[in-house]
């Protein structure tokens, strides 16, 4: 049997943890996680500081998510000077 | 002397479900985002829209440089518009599968100088056919296996489901 979990595990992909906010989808008093991302773990090797945020929800059910790919380079080796 | 080097690169993208992008207010949501967060890439699913055009995506992304692709919804079930900036996206090839749930974009993330395949998925809540998604996910992993690959998806659930029952109804 097939499932989600299944596929997301046999596909290598990993979920990028949502920031700020708990749930993607609320309605009245029922919230729910229902957006998510995942990514293959070759990308957060090669962009580890990938970050997902949860916006303000206005005009839907749903959060809009915001993924900030940040790729930082620090220069030259401290130890250099 | 030896100057320190601060180099930031980033990319911005935003997905959101946005249940239809038709009513002029929900356009001024996205517009209102995309100049927010100088986006390079703008996905919403459920746009509920079967025709999108020029005029629809300038009034979600301005002038600037952009590019699109648009799944069209089957009446007001569905639909996936991504829009892009070109400049830092470039585009090598889109395409839909599984009666327009999935939208694959393939190209170069030149900012980062890395290839991706990026996969726009929107889950329909009816077990059967979200065994067919991922089964069919499953069988296209080869072509995820060569790519830096995001892969986003939005789970349709009934309004009285908890996140737990909805988890549990991804399960066929």
């Amino acid at each position: 049997m097939i499932s989600f979990k299944n596929c997301i595990d046999c596909c290598e992909l990993v979920e990028l943890p949502l920031n700020g906010k708990k749930f993607t989808w609320s309605r009245g008093n029922v919230a729910s996680r229902i957006d998510r991302l995942f990514v293959l773990g070759d990308w957060l090797q090669s962009l580890p500081s990938s970050t997902l945020y949860g916006l303000l929800k206005n005009c839907s059910d749903h959060r809009p998510m915001h993924m900030l790919i940040d790729s930082t380079n620090w220069g030259p080796n401290p130890s250099g000077l | 002397m030896k100057v320190w080097l601060l180099i930031l690169v980033m990319g911005s993208i935003i997905i959101w479900n946005a249940c239809g992008i038709g009513a002029r207010d929900k356009k001024r949501c996205v517009r209102n985002l995309v100049q927010k967060f100088s986006l390079d890439v703008l996905c919403i699913l459920e746009t509920k829209l079967e025709n999108i055009n020029d005029c629809i995506v300038n009034s979600i992304w301005g002038r600037c440089s952009r590019d699109w692709y648009a799944v069209p919804s089957l009446r007001l079930s569905g639909g996936i518009l991504c829009i892009w900036n070109p400049a830092s996206f470039c585009v090598s090839n889109c395409s839909v599968a599984m009666n327009g749930r999935i939208l694959h974009v393939e190209g170069v993330f030149s900012r980062f100088n890395m290839e991706y395949l990026v996969s726009f998925v929107y889950a329909l809540n009816d077990g059967s056919l979200k065994k067919e998604l991922w089964e069919y996910l499953l069988i296209s992993k080869a072509a995820l296996e060569s790519h830096g690959v995001l892969q986003v998806t939005s789970m349709k659930l009934f309004p009285h489901q908890t996140e737990k029952e909805a988890l549990e109804s991804l399960l066929p």
